[in-house]
């Protein structure tokens, strides 16, 4: 599913329609002016036809051919046949020659130059005597034209100023009027439920927004008192279990001295110690979690990184010298923190077990300590691992025996808690964690 | 931003289409004797046989200008109301609403007949201009307007007051 912005989604839906409405009117627009315009030509047609027919018909003189207006005039006598098959009036969008008339023709110096865009109106009458005669008048229409030319670029650039302006406008209210809402989404992108959060300052003056605000809020409150409760729970079930469970292994051990126990007995006992061990080591993990997460580790010591990770690094080829792994250490640089050692050593050491566990048989391990960051690299047994919920309690479906699923969640909490960052990689078949000491 | 650029050249090309098809190339002749197809579209004059006149104009004819022919006759359209013009032979142009009802006479080398001229119009003027003529005369919803040979226009209301002069 491919997601859209709201803006861009609100400026496209309201483009789109603005531009087919306006391209509509524009051409509607562009369409009555050019009949306007044309009508305009048309009107002094007729004025001067009439004009030129009353005063022929009067008697009167006629208005010289040269009189200054830009319209031109032939008038000369037809035939009652030609005259009653023609049409009485007519207008042509051009010049009218007529080649078979020679005083006509003779009259061509008056006209227009042929292919001059011009508007001609003949119309025929008759006179007190039942003679037809017909008036040719022509008015040159490249005043016009240009005059249609302008509108046209007129409409067009109008037409695109005005579509941008609403665009813009629209662009600019919407930001205006939807700032708390990615306001709003900002701030909940950037919650990190059981962390100090920035109280969510959004003013509006829109009740919509309000409503989501307070609403939003409230529910963060909710889920910071679940968190904060599920956390003190966690933190005293495993405080409260401790006890028990120390118990219970005392007794089983006890109870394995017993000499009348069978062989098979002594097997099942095994067995649930096994079992107990497995508890207590995670009941002992969580309860180191809601230590960190309570920051009781407040004692600071300075680390040497570089002698620690040597340190667990011989420690554990020692434990998982059975796989035969091929170490390869690279310190380029050394590291000097100041934390607690009890974290740090948690940290790394859990860091470097991961990658002693879950490397295949035979394979390969990177440790790098550069600049400001150690790298811990293995040959993977399986695939890559999903990156955004490894660092969660128990998110590995297939554990390892012994693993109690709690390792990276007590990584990331060290980080978190003295600010480093945590990255996964999967390269080339290789996992690969690095931790940033700054 | 495309889009824009397509819709102005959409309106451009059918404002090129539409000159173009004014300027197509049909023989003049059969121009001369074919109906124009653009009468209605545009607001063009449209030539009027006798016959086809309403019969109050032709009546308004007979009876004031005994004498004259019809030159020519047409029909202006308008949007609200159309007029039809007539010219006569002697040079009087007259013009009829729709209904044939009469709206101007205009005898701009003669003189209105008298006729025509309500009675009240008439003697005014012949007190008051007794050696001019009347050579115009419009009628109006509220009044007369007349125009004599020394260009003086003259406004009368219902009732035949003089309300408005100009020369």
């Amino acid at each position: 599913m491919k997601y859209t912005r709201l803006k861009s989604k609100v400026l496209k839906s309201t483009g789109i329609a603005f531009a087919v409405i306006m391209s509509i009117w524009a051409a509607l627009f562009y369409l009555i002016i050019v009949e306007e315009i044309s009508d305009e030509v048309d009107d002094s047609l007729e004025d001067y036809s009439e004009m030129i027919i009353i005063r022929a018909l009067a008697g009167e003189e006629l208005p010289h051919i040269d009189n200054g207006s830009n319209n031109k005039y032939y008038i000369r006598p037809i035939t009652e046949k030609d005259a009653l098959q023609r049409h009485k009036i007519v207008y042509l969008d051009e010049m009218y020659f007529d080649e078979e008339d020679d005083d006509y023709k003779s009259k061509d110096n008056i006209f227009f130059k042929d292919g001059e865009p011009a508007r001609t109106l003949i119309t025929i009458f008759r006179d007190r005597d039942g003679q037809y005669h017909e008036l040719i008048i022509s008015t040159p229409t490249f005043e016009r034209d240009d005059l249609l030319v302008t509108v046209l670029y007129s409409t067009i650039i109008l037409f695109i100023i005005l579509l941008l302006t609403i665009i813009l406008v629209n662009a600019l209210v919407f930001r205006k009027s939807m700032s708390p809402l990615y306001k709003l989404l900002d701030w909940l992108n950037d919650y990190r439920p059981g962390e100090k959060n920035n109280p969510l300052i959004n003013d509006t003056n829109i009740e919509e927004f309000d409503i989501l605000n307070k609403t939003v809020e409230k529910s963060i409150n909710r889920q910071e008192e679940l968190f904060e409760h599920q956390r003190e729970f966690i933190g005293n079930a495993s405080h409260e279990i401790q006890t028990p469970l120390a118990i219970c292994k005392n007794r089983l051990e006890i109870l394995t001295e017993d000499e009348n126990l069978t062989e098979q007995s002594l097997e099942q006992i095994a067995r649930i110690q096994q079992s107990l061990e497995y508890i207590i080591k995670l009941n002992r993990s969580l309860l180191f979690l809601t230590k960190i997460e309570n920051r009781q580790f407040t004692e600071s010591h300075t680390i040497d990184v570089d002698n620690l990770v040597d340190n667990l690094i011989s420690d554990y080829s020692e434990i998982f010298e059975h796989k035969a792994l091929a170490i390869n250490k690279v310190f380029n640089k050394t590291i000097t923190i100041e934390a607690n050692d009890v974290l740090i050593n948690s940290l790394i050491g859990n860091v470097l077990r991961n990658a002693f566990i879950h490397s295949n048989a035979g394979g390969k391990l990177d440790i790098t300590i550069a600049d400001k960051y150690l790298s811990v690299s293995n040959s993977a047994a399986d695939g890559e691992l999903n990156e955004e919920t490894i660092f969660e309690r128990f998110s590995n479906n297939n554990k390892k025996e012994g693993s109690t699923g709690l390792g990276l969640a007590i990584v990331k909490a060290i980080c978190d808690y003295y600010g480093y960052s945590i990255k996964y990689e999967y390269k080339h078949g290789n996992h690969i964690f690095k931790i940033f000491f700054a | 931003m495309r889009r824009f650029i397509i819709s102005a050249i959409i309106i451009s090309a059918s404002a090129m289409g539409l000159k173009a098809q004014d300027s197509n190339s049909v023989s003049l002749a059969s121009k001369l004797r074919e109906m124009p197809v653009s009468y209605a579209l545009r607001d063009e004059d449209k030539p009027v046989d006798e016959n086809e006149l309403p019969a109050k104009a032709i009546e308004f004819i007979k009876a004031n200008f005994p004498d004259s022919k019809i030159a020519l006759a047409k029909y202006d359209w308008e949007l609200f109301g159309g007029s039809y013009d007539v010219i006569l032979v002697d040079g009087t142009k007259i013009e009829f609403d729709k209904y044939g009802e009469w709206r101007e006479t205009d005898c701009k080398f003669g003189e209105v007949p008298v006729s025509v001229i309500p009675e009240e119009i008439a003697t005014y003027v012949k007190d008051k201009y007794a050696t001019e003529k009347i050579v115009k005369i419009e009628r109006q919803k509220n009044g007369y307007e007349i125009k004599l040979s020394n260009k003086v226009e003259l406004k009368f209301n219902k009732s035949f007051k003089l309300i408005g002069f100009d020369d």
